[in-house]
This record gives structure tokens, C-alpha cells and sequence, in this order.
């Protein structure tokens, strides 16, 4: 059978049925028509059934399969075609709070101690730098363009020097979630993507301290006092999620040692409880599940390894969801407003990113693959930037709501440019499938039935 | 104090279920298969239930809801693909019609008896209708895992309580199907009202859905797919059925499970690329489900809960041993078969597929009856499990060896 009647039968024709189904359920109105918890189980099946679908495509095209799985989000979702609401896509909530959970678990147990007392140099002045001049850059180029900006005021210095410093200090986040997927996804190993990875991970702590003492210096300067002090923020949020962390890492250690049974159920239900302990005491996913696998892989006498591996193995539909579910969020209406105003500030941005990684890489002496190609692993922007820029727009209503737009509709930007550049980034560097010709065969694409003795009846 | 109290109930519960140094103190308690089965994960989202209480979880029903028709589903499934007519007909019909009557018979004395019942305590229609086929199909199905647990041990290994096990595994694969109708039939009475129309179409709605996501399952399993695309593949089909289930107020379990048959009969055997994915996540489906069950049955329960219970242990355990005993003999060493006078007994065990559809049928209802019903038919698992081991034994104790050494080894086994 050719190539594209077999994309026609066995994918475009499927797709097409599952969505005249969908469709049909829609149009006669039948059912929840639509609203309510039932509709959301319907919803994660068609996103994840295109996700499958538009990874497929990515792949073709020499896309990172995230690109696919966004892309199509995208294209389903309340934005394009409306053929998902918004309502159909609360309920699953839940299982992003799990797939965060379960993307930084992983990404944990990948950070080795002895490797990261090896890199610390590294990663301290990679992460340092890049941060110093993106939020220089990024400061100094919202300060020269405040007259067009809609979020600085046109006469008051000081608050456009706070706004500025806001602003900057949200944009030098990057994502971590993207930075693991496109990893794993591509089964890379290697100088860039272990730097890249650890440097994201480690931003990701430093951004959060970073953007408390701004977002407390912001309140006080601008007299919107009252909140709770910068100590007791940071104490709780980091120090209370570190904590967290090695609690839930100390009980996944103990479960593989003494049950290692049900393995599965475990990790699913200890990524619902991270998901939950965090959203009950207003700490981070991220933080405490990373923490979790770093403790189990390093400080366990249990065989963290093992959970890794079956993680990793179920990885796929999780990213998939996660994705697909983001781009179905993406603002468009908002970046259709703001695109010139986020250009601005995105290209800014990817200059400084730029810079400042070449500052970091020359200063500790990287390997030469690294410095070049690792600052397209720090263009990514998701989650965590999106959760900052929602506590701007908390703390300060009206002109934290304005940054918020942009910051959106950059993300917008980022999370479509972000993996394809990383991707890029770890061919060009030849990191490509590095882990699975390392660490276990790949697996080929199987057209044929597996052999299997597993019939019931 | 009493969080406390109950929090260190969980932490005994989780320690007695999972650490291995305790296996031996289950096995005495002739409890080790109920970590198999799953029911002691239903013990454990019950105490958890009491400790949430009245305090608003973080996580509500709404988020729930999707989560529960997803395992449910998947749960449907995994029994739909046993169905495979290729090997299906390989099986003698009588051996087939045999392996049904217990079923059939323990569903009809029982949605009969809780019907009665159920009129009596003036439970609206169609409600009532609906309450008992849930409790009917959950009377039908027994449970494999205790069977197949004995099938591994010194006394069912004997060459005349082989026959015997064999058709009890038999039988407690295929009076699934009993549950699966009845389930199919029991949601399309319950949406026939809301939806102004008749059960038929809504029967052939159901049928005709499921039948048609299992076609397009089959479609998309015959490109090429490496195996984590197949997980995806697996994931999102079945997520799609479920959810075209939970959307017309369907079952997610019957769906599923005609949606598998419809893959595993098409040709091409594709069922098999998606059959170890299948099985990998059947476990924590299970698991969820038990204890989202657990947690629910804190709930209101109505008076109407103790009749029921009566009627899923003891009625159950009367209509199966009789109609085995009537029927009995009647493939005496055929296919390797064999049914003795008391194989009924074996059929006992409850197992989880009644309680998933009660549970789906609960989601949709959330009502005290629905939940009196989940609540009977979960408990009369948990003790039809606990009696299980005990009357499977006496069963096999009380087999002649002389006869059964004439039984064949047969078709059956490759059928399960």
C-alpha cells in the first residue's frame, strides 16, 4: 500500500469519523450538549486522538512532536475552531496538575548529584549571566519603548522603573516542562541537553526567589503594601516545597524498597497528592516533585532507575495531553492585539537570551557545541510564566493586567518557536537518540501484529 | 483525634495490603487474593472517605467525574477483548450454554427479588427498573482472580479439580457478557425518559457507537506506530469511548466493552498491538475505581441497603449452587471441561465488573438509592470474596478423582 493512502486510510480517515462523531454529538445537542464534567473525558480523547495525529505530522515534517501536539491544540480548541469550549477542557485540570507532576518527577531523577557538583560552575554562571542580561535587556528595551508600550505610564519614572523591573523579571523565565519533553521526546543525550536541562531547572528556582523580591520591592515602592513579607514568601513557597519534596521523595523511596508493587497506581497517585499538597498550601508542582525524583535518584538506596524507566515509558500520552491542552488555551485574540508590542519584546528577548548564554558558556568554558547551541534551549516560555504573569495581574489590577496580555501573547510566540529551536539545537549538536542508543535499543515502527500468546476468552 | 485515629487505620491498611513481611499474615486470613482482585483498595478509599468527611476536598466530583468514566471504560474494554469469536467457537455450544446458566439464572432470581423489593419500598419508575438490572448484572458476573489463584496451588493443580477450575474460569469469563447487556439495557431505561425516546434507539445508539469507535480504533491501529505511540493511540481511543459514553449518559463499562469485542472480531488481529497497552493500565484503573467507590460509599445510604445485601450474598449463593447442580453434568469431560453436582459454588466469588457498572450508573444518578445500590453491591463483593476461598475448596474436596482423570485437556484453555 503507497505512503499516502496509507496516511489516508488508517489515519486521515479515523480522525475524520472520531470527528464527525464529536461533531454530531455537538450538533444534535444529545447528551450534556456540550457543558458540564461529562463532556471533558470526550474532549481529552479527540485532543489526544489529534495529538496522536498531529505528532504523527511534526515527525514528517522534522518538527518536534510538541509542535505537533500544540499545533493541533490549537486548531481545536475554543480559539480556531471552537470545536472544543472552554468548557469542555476544566475538567482536565486534574490530569495537567498530574502530567506537570509527572514531567518533573522524571526530569528529577535525571539530575545526578555527582554531575551537578561537577557542572556547578557551569550552571552557575551560565544561569547567572543569562539572567543578568535578559532582565537588563529586557528592562532597558521596555524603558526605551515605554512611550509605546500600553502597560508603562507615559509621566511617572518611578513606577515605569518598577513596572519595567516586573516585567523583566517575568521574562526571564523559561520552561522546563518544554525543555523535558523535547529531551525525552528525542531520546537526547548529551553536553547541550544535560546543560540546557540543568540550567532550566536550576533558573527555575531562581527566577521564583528573583520574581517574589521584585513582585514585594514592586508593592512597597508602588505603597500597595500589606501583602506578606518577602522572607515568609519565600520561606513558604521554596523552603515549604523543598520540604515537600524530600517527604514525598523519602515515601516513593520506601515504597520501592519495601513494595515495589503496583508501581504504576503509586506514581499516579503520588503525582495526584504532589499536585494536590501544592494547590492546598499554595506551593510549587514543580518544585516538590522535582525535588521528589532528584531525592529518590540520589539519596535512595532503592532503585530509582526503575521508576525513571517506567515513567519514561508511559511519558508519551502525558506530554501529548499536556501540550495539546496548552495549545487549545493559547490566546490568539490576544496576540492578534498585542503582536507587535510581543514581537518586540520576544526578539529583545531572544537576543539577550542569546548573549547572555554567550557570555556564560565563554566565562566557564563550555565545550564549543554548547556555546552555540545551547541558547535556543532557553527560548521556551509556558507554564511557570504564565502562573508569574497571573500573580502580576493579581497583585497590581489594571497595569498587571495589561503586562499580563503581552506576557501571553508572548508565550504565544515562545511556546511554538521555543521546542522547534531546541530541537533544532540538539540535531545540530548530534544528540539526537544519543540516550536510546546508550541506554536501551529504539525501538522500530511496527506495522506487522506483535507476536503474542496473550489471548483470553 | 478521630483524623488520627483514621489516618493510622490507612497507614495499617496500606501496610498490611502492600509490605511483603505481612503476606503471610494475609495468606492465614485467606485475604492475599483481595489485593489481586483490588477489593482492598475499596477498604482503603473508604477510611480515606472518612477522613475527608464534610471538609471540601480540593479535588470535587466535576474533576472526578472524567477520570472515573476514563477507568471505567478502560475497564469495559479489557473484558470486551476476552470476546474473540475465533476462538469463541471453538468452544462446544453446550459447554458455552453451561458456563451461561449460572449467570443468567443469578441475574434473573435477583433483579426479580430486588425489583420486588425495590416496588415495595415504592421506589419510582423507571428507577426501580434501573436499580435492579445494575444489581441483577452484578449478581451474574463471578469473579477469575480467586479461581486462578487456586489454579496455581497444590489443590488445583490435582488432576481432577483441573476440569472443574477450567470451567469455572470459563464461566466467569463469559457471563461478562450477561453483565455487559444488562448494562447496555439498564442505561438506555434510565436515559429513555430524559432523552423522549424509546429504549430501542437508545440501545441501538449505544450498540452502534460502540461498534463504530471500535472500527475506528481498528483503522487507526493498522498504520505503522512505535509502542509508545500505541499507548497514546490506546489511551486516546479509549478515552473517546468513555467520553462518548459519559456525553449521552451511557455506560462507559458497556461501551468499552462493545467497542473491544468490535476490534477484536474485525479481521487482522490488530486487537493485538493494543492488547499489552491494555492490560499495562487495566491495574490502575482498577485501583482508581475501588477507591473512588470506597469514598462514595461514606455517603448517605438508605434502610434499603441490608435487604439488598441479603439478596446479593445469600439469594446469589442459593440461585448459583441450585442452577449448577440442575445443570450439571451435561459436558461431563467435554472441551476438558467438567461440571460437577456443587460447581456453583465456585462461581461465588463476585469479582469487580458488577461494581463498576453500579459505579458508572452512580456518576450519572448521584442519588441515594444509586448509592445504596453501589454500596450493596461492593459489599457483597467484599464478603463473596471472603467466603469464595472457603467454598472453592470444599468444592474441590468433595470431587471424585476416579472421574475426572477422564477428562481431556481442551479448547478452553486457550480460550482464557
Amino acid at each position: 500500500m503507497s505512503s499516502i493512502l496509507e496516511r489516508l486510510l488508517y489515519r486521515a480517515l479515523p480522525l475524520a469519523i472520531a470527528f464527525g462523531l464529536l461533531l454530531a454529538l455537538r450538533w444534535t445537542g444529545a447528551g450534556v450538549a456540550g457543558a458540564g464534567p461529562q463532556s471533558t473525558t470526550i474532549a481529552i480523547g479527540f485532543i489526544l486522538i489529534a495529538a496522536f495525529v498531529g505528532g504523527k505530522l511534526a515527525v514528517h515534517f522534522k518538527l518536534p512532536r510538541i509542535t505537533g501536539y500544540l499545533a493541533v491544540g490549537l486548531a481545536v480548541g475554543p480559539e480556531v475552531t471552537g470545536f472544543l469550549s472552554k468548557d469542555m477542557l476544566l475538567g482536565a485540570k486534574a490530569v495537567e496538575g498530574i502530567a506537570v507532576a509527572l514531567i518533573a518527577l522524571t526530569a528529577g531523577g535525571e539530575i545526578r548529584l555527582d554531575w551537578v557538583r561537577k557542572q556547578a560552575k557551569r550552571l552557575v554562571l551560565i544561569t547567572f549571566s543569562e539572567l543578568l542580561v535578559v532582565a537588563g535587556g529586557v528592562f532597558a528595551v521596555v524603558m526605551l519603548t515605554r512611550s509605546i508600550l500600553p502597560f508603562m505610564p507615559a509621566h511617572d519614572l518611578v513606577k515605569g522603573l518598577v513596572i519595567a523591573g516586573v516585567f523583566a523579571s517575568v521574562a526571564v523565565a523559561n520552561s522546563p516542562t518544554v525543555t523535558i519533553a523535547v529531551i525525552a521526546d528525542n531520546r537526547a543525550e548529551g553536553p547541550v541537553a544535560r546543560t540546557v536541562l540543568g540550567v532550566t531547572i536550576f533558573k527555575d528556582v531562581v527566577v521564583i526567589v528573583l520574581f517574589a523580591v521584585m513582585l514585594t520591592v514592586a508593592r512597597r515602592v508602588l505603597g500597595q503594601g500589606g501583602g506578606e513579607s518577602l522572607a515568609l514568601t519565600l520561606t513558604r513557597e521554596l523552603g515549604g516545597s523543598f520540604l515537600a519534596g524530600i517527604a514525598v521523595g523519602i515515601g516513593i523511596s520506601l515504597f520501592l524498597k519495601h513494595v515495589a508493587r503496583d508501581t504504576p497506581v503509586f506514581v499516579l497517585t503520588v503525582c495526584l497528592g504532589i499536585w494536590q499538597i501544592a494547590t492546598a498550601f499554595h506551593l510549587e508542582t514543580l518544585l516538590i516533585a522535582l525535588t521528589a525524583g532528584f531525592w529518590v535518584e540520589n539519596f535512595s538506596s532503592a532503585k530509582g532507575e526503575a521508576l525513571i524507566k517506567a515513567i519514561e515509558r508511559v511519558s508519551l500520552p502525558v506530554y501529548a495531553l499536556f501540550f495539546a491542552a496548552a495549545g487549545a488555551k493559547v490566546d490568539l485574540g490576544m496576540l492578534a492585539t498585542l503582536w507587535p508590542f510581543a514581537l518586540l519584546l520576544a526578539g529583545a528577548r531572544a537576543v539577550c537570551v542569546w548573549a547572555g548564554t554567550a557570555l556564560g558558556t565563554r566565562l566557564c568554558g563550555a565545550e564549543p557545541v554548547v556555546r552555540r547551541y545551547a541558547w535556543y534551549g532557553f527560548i521556551s516560555q509556558a507554564g511557570v510564566t504564565l502562573a508569574l504573569s497571573t500573580l502580576v495581574a493579581r497583585a497590581f489590577p489594571g497595569w498587571g493586567g495589561e503586562i499580563q496580555a503581552v506576557i501571553i501573547a508572548m508565550i504565544a510566540i515562545h511556546e511554538f518557536l521555543g521546542p522547534v529551536g531546541f530541537q533544532y539545537a540538539l540535531r545540530r549538536a548530534g544528540e539526537i537518540g544519543k540516550a536510546a542508543r546508550l541506554g536501551e535499543h529504539a525501538e522500530p515502527e511496527s506495522g506487522q501484529p506483535a507476536p503474542t500468546s496473550e489471548r483470553v476468552g | 483525634m478521630r483524623s488520627g485515629l483514621l489516618l493510622g487505620a490507612i497507614v495499617l491498611a496500606i501496610a498490611l495490603t502492600f509490605w511483603q513481611p505481612f503476606r503471610r499474615i494475609r495468606s492465614v486470613l485467606g485475604v492475599d487474593h483481595l489485593v489481586s482482585t483490588g477489593h482492598a483498595f475499596l477498604a482503603l478509599g473508604y477510611l480515606l472517605g472518612l477522613i475527608l468527611g464534610e471538609r471540601t476536598a480540593p479535588l470535587s466530583e466535576d474533576e472526578l467525574s472524567p477520570v472515573v468514566a476514563f477507568a471505567a471504560g478502560w475497564v469495559g474494554f479489557a473484558t470486551g477483548m476476552r470476546f474473540d469469536w475465533q476462538v469463541l467457537r471453538t468452544i462446544p455450544r453446550r459447554a458455552f450454554v453451561l458456563a451461561l446458566w449460572p449467570a443468567v439464572a443469578g441475574a434473573v432470581v435477583i433483579g426479580v427479588a430486588c425489583a420486588g423489593l425495590l416496588v415495595f419500598a415504592q421506589v419510582a419508575s423507571p428507577e426501580w427498573c434501573v436499580a435492579a438490572l445494575v444489581l441483577a448484572g452484578a449478581a451474574a458476573t463471578s469473579g477469575p482472580t480467586l479461581v486462578a489463584s487456586v489454579r496455581a496451588r497444590r489443590a488445583g493443580r490435582a488432576s481432577h479439580a483441573r476440569p472443574v477450575l477450567r470451567l469455572l474460569e470459563f464461566a466467569a469469563g463469559v457471563d461478562d457478557l450477561v453483565v455487559i447487556l444488562i448494562a447496555l439495557v439498564a442505561f438506555a431505561i434510565f436515559r429513555a425518559e430524559p432523552a423522549g425516546l424509546g429504549v430501542w434507539p437508545l440501545l441501538g445508539a449505544a450498540l452502534g457507537g460502540g461498534a463504530a469507535l471500535g472500527a475506528v480504533t481498528w483503522l487507526f491501529l493498522g498504520g505503522r506506530a512505535k509502542e509508545d505511540e500505541r499507548l497514546l493511540l490506546g489511551l486516546a481511543m479509549l478515552a473517546f469511548t468513555a467520553g462518548f459514553a459519559s456525553w449521552l449518559y451511557f455506560s462507559p463499562v458497556g461501551i468499552g466493552a462493545v467497542a473491544a469485542i468490535t476490534l477484536v472480531n474485525l479481521p487482522g488481529r490488530r486487537m493485538d498491538r493494543l492488547v499489552a497497552t491494555v492490560r499495562r493500565v487495566e491495574r490502575p484503573a482498577v485501583v482508581i475505581l475501588m477507591i473512588v467507590i470506597g469514598v462514595e460509599l461514606t455517603g448517605r445510604i438508605t434502610w434499603l441497603f441490608f435487604p439488598l445485601l441479603a439478596c446479593m450474598t445469600l439469594l446469589r449463593l442459593v440461585a448459583k449452587y441450585v442452577v449448577g447442580r440442575l445443570v450439571a453434568g451435561s459436558v461431563d469431560g467435554e472441551a476438558g471441561l467438567r461440571a460437577s453436582p456443587s460447581w456453583g459454588l465456585g462461581l461465588v466469588p463476585q469479582g469487580i465488573f458488577g461494581m463498576m457498572v453500579a459505579l458508572s450508573l452512580f456518576q450519572v444518578w448521584q442519588t441515594d438509592l444509586s448509592r445504596t445500590v453501589l454500596a450493596a453491591v461492593a459489599a457483597a463483593s467484599v464478603l463473596n470474596e471472603l467466603l469464595g476461598p472457603w467454598l472453592l475448596l470444599r468444592l474441590l474436596r468433595g470431587l471424585s478423582p476416579a472421574r475426572a482423570d477422564e477428562a481431556p485437556q481442551g479448547p478452553v484453555e486457550g480460550a482464557r
